[in-house]
C-alpha cells in the first residue's frame, strides 16, 4: 500500500515537473466504443447515449480502500472547477470491475458521496469485460483466498445484506487511467490522479468547445 | 505538393538493425513543420510513411537478394525458407552486384541514415552492412560502407539511380553462428514483405507485384478490431472499409517478428507492430498503434503468399503510469 502510495506520489511529481497543455487532442483509435451496461438506476444503457457530451470515465469498485476514492476525489474537484454551464456538457461515468458485488443500488449509494451527477455502470461480467477490452483497461483478482469480509476493509459505504449473513467481496487490482471522452464517442486523452487540475479542466473545456459532427 | 513545400527540408532517419531481430527503419518525419495546419501535417506524414517504406522495401529486396540461396538441396527441397525468391532489381544494377564478394551467407545491416535531397522525389540512404561470406571454406566479414540514391514517384516503385561506395574493408573478427543464421534471405523477405504491405496500405497499389497481392487480395481474410468496429472480410473489401474508418495518414513500422508456424513447414506468421498517424473522417487528428499478425505461406517455387492478416489497435504507448495497477 505505501508503495503504491510512494509510486503515484512520484509520479505525480515528475507529471508537475513537466507541464505541458497539450493544444491537440488527438483521437487514440481502437481505445473505447459502444458497449451496453447497467446503470445506476438499473437501466440498460448503450455508451452512444452519452454522445453529446464529454464523458470522463474511470474504473475501480466500490470496495476499493486504495486508489477509487482518491480517483473519485479529483473527479469531484475537477467537476467542481467546470460552471455548470460547463457541468451540462460533462459526464463522470465510473464502471466497477465487480458487478457481482456492486449492484446499482449499491453503486448509486457509493458515488452519492462524491458527485449525485456521477454516473456508475455495472452489468454482467461478460459486460464489464467488454467495456475493459474496449478501452484496454485491465483487472486482476488479489483476494489471495477467494472473497473476504467487507467488515476488514476501509471503504466509503456499507452495502445493505440480509441480517445473519456475511457481507464479503473480491478484491482487484485495476488501471488507474481516466479516460476523457469527446462527444462523439472518441478517447482523445488519457489521464489519471497526477494530472494536475488545471491542465485536465483545459483539455476538457476545449472538447466542450468542439463543435459536433454529424 | 508537399515534395516541392519540403524540398528543401533536411529529413535524417537513422535505423539500427544491429542483432534486433525486431528492429525496424524508423525515426522522425519532417523536423520542423512549415505548417502548423492538419492537412498540411498529415500530407507530411504520409508523404514521410510513403517514401521510407517503399524505399525501405527496396533495400530489403537488394540485400536479401545478395545473399546466396542454399543451392546444395534437392528439387523436394527448394521451398526452403533460404531459396526464397526476390523479385530483381534492374539490369542497371547488375555490375554494381558484382562488386559484393561471392557466396554470401549473411548480411547484417549495421547503421542506415536517410536524407532528402533537394531534387523532388529523391532520397539518400547511406548503409552500413556486414557481410558474411564464405572463402575456401572459410567464414569471412567484410565491412561495407555505401550510398543509394533513390527515385520516388507516385506512379512507380522507388528506382536506385545511383550507388556509391564509401569504403570497404575486411573485418578480422568472424561473426558468430547465431548471427549468421538470423540475417539471411527469409529475414529480409519477411522485412520486404512488411515495408511494402505498409506501403500499398497507404495507397502505393504500385508496389503490390512485389508482394504478389493479386494471388491473395481477394482470397486471403482480413479482420480489424479498432474498438467497437470490427470486420472480418477478404483483404480487398477490408482494407478499403478500414481504412474508410480509419481516416487518411501513414503507417511505420515499429517491430517485426517472423516465426514458423509449430507442425506446418512452409508456413509462417508475421507480427508486426505499427505506428499510425493521419486525420480521421471528421478531420481530427489520430493516432493509432496497430499490431498486425499475418499468415503466410511459401510455395514451391518460393513465392510467398499471404493466407491471413489479424489487425487489432492497441493502447498507444503514452504514459508510464497507463500500465500500473492499483
Amino acid at each position: 500500500m505505501l508503495k503504491k502510495i510512494f509510486t503515484l506520489s512520484l509520479l505525480c511529481l515528475l507529471t508537475a515537473a513537466n507541464i505541458t497543455y497539450a493544444n491537440e487532442l488527438p483521437i487514440f483509435s481502437g481505445v473505447g466504443g459502444n458497449f451496453t451496461a447497467i446503470n445506476t438506476d438499473g437501466n440498460v444503457i448503450e455508451f452512444d447515449s452519452f454522445k453529446g457530451k464529454v464523458v470522463l470515465l474511470a474504473f475501480g469498485y466500490t470496495n476499493c480502500a486504495d486508489i477509487c476514492p482518491f480517483t473519485l476525489g479529483y473527479l469531484k474537484m475537477i467537476y467542481k472547477i467546470l460552471s455548470p454551464e460547463e457541468q451540462q456538457g460533462v459526464q463522470v461515468i465510473f464502471t466497477t470491475v465487480n458487478p457481482e458485488y456492486d449492484t446499482p443500488e449499491h453503486l448509486k449509494a457509493f458515488l452519492k458521496y462524491f458527485n449525485k451527477d456521477f454516473v456508475g455502470l455495472t452489468g454482467t461480467r461478460k459486460q464489464v469485460d467488454n467495456i475493459v477490452s474496449l478501452f484496454q483497461a485491465k483487472y486482476q483478482t488479489i483476494s489471495t483466498s477467494g472473497s473476504v469480509e467487507t467488515k476488514n476493509i476501509r471503504r466509503i459505504n456499507e452495502k445493505e445484506v440480509a441480517s445473519g449473513k456475511t457481507d464479503k467481496t473480491t478484491l482487484y487490482n485495476h488501471s488507474v487511467m481516466i479516460y476523457l471522452i469527446d462527444k462523439q464517442g472518441k478517447t482523445r486523452s488519457i489521464d489519471y490522479t497526477g494530472t494536475p487540475g488545471d491542465e485536465f479542466v483545459t483539455k476538457i473545456r476545449q472538447l466542450i468547445s468542439e463543435k459536433e459532427s454529424s | 505538393m508537399a515534395n516541392k513545400m519540403y524540398s528543401r527540408k533536411y529529413v535524417r532517419v537513422i535505423f539500427l538493425l544491429a542483432v534486433f531481430h525486431s528492429a525496424t527503419i524508423s525515426g522522425e518525419a519532417f523536423a520542423s513543420p512549415a505548417s502548423s495546419s492538419q492537412d498540411s501535417k498529415t500530407d507530411e506524414r504520409i508523404e514521410y510513411a510513403v517514401s521510407l517504406n517503399s524505399i525501405a522495401s527496396t533495400l530489403m529486396n537488394w540485400y536479401g537478394s545478395l545473399i546466396t540461396t542454399n543451392n546444395t538441396q534437392t528439387v523436394e527441397q527448394q521451398a526452403n525458407i533460404e531459396n526464397i525468391r526476390f523479385s530483381l532489381t534492374s539490369q542497371l544494377w547488375n555490375e554494381s552486384r558484382t562488386v559484393y564478394p561471392e557466396s554470401i551467407t549473411s548480411i547484417q545491416i549495421m547503421s542506415a541514415d536517410m536524407n532528402k535531397h533537394d531534387s523532388p522525389g529523391q532520397y539518400q540512404f547511406e548503409v552500413e552492412v556486414l557481410i558474411t561470406y564464405m572463402q575456401s571454406g572459410t567464414p569471412q566479414n567484410k565491412l561495407i560502407h555505401e550510398i543509394f540514391l533513390f527515385q520516388t514517384s507516385d506512379s512507380s516503385k522507388p528506382e536506385i539511380i545511383q550507388i556509391t561506395r564509401l569504403t570497404s574493408h575486411i573485418e578480422k573478427s568472424t561473426s558468430d553462428s547465431s548471427q549468421i543464421a538470423t540475417f539471411k534471405r527469409h529475414y529480409y523477405k519477411s522485412r520486404e514483405f512488411a515495408y511494402t504491405w505498409l506501403a500499398y496500405m497507404d495507397g502505393v497499389k504500385t508496389m503490390g507485384s512485389r508482394i504478389n497481392i493479386d494471388h491473395w487480395i481477394d482470397k486471403a481474410n482480413y479482420s480489424v478490431k479498432i474498438g467497437s468496429f470490427e470486420l472480418d472480410e477478404k483483404v480487398g473489401s477490408a482494407l478499403s472499409k478500414r481504412n474508410h474508418y480509419l481516416g487518411i495518414g501513414g503507417h511505420l513500422l515499429r517491430s517485426v517478428t517472423a516465426k514458423e508456424v509449430d507442425g506446418k513447414p512452409h508456413y509462417f506468421e508475421l507480427d508486426i507492430i505499427i505506428d499510425w498517424e493521419g486525420t480521421d473522417p471528421s478531420g481530427i487528428s489520430s493516432i493509432a498503434k496497430i499490431n498486425q499478425v499475418i499468415q503466410y505461406k511459401l510455395e514451391e517455387d518460393g513465392t510467398l503468399i499471404v493466407l491471413s492478416v489479424k489487425e487489432k489497435h492497441l493502447l498507444p504507448d503514452l504514459h508510464t503510469w497507463q500500465k500500473l495497477l492499483c
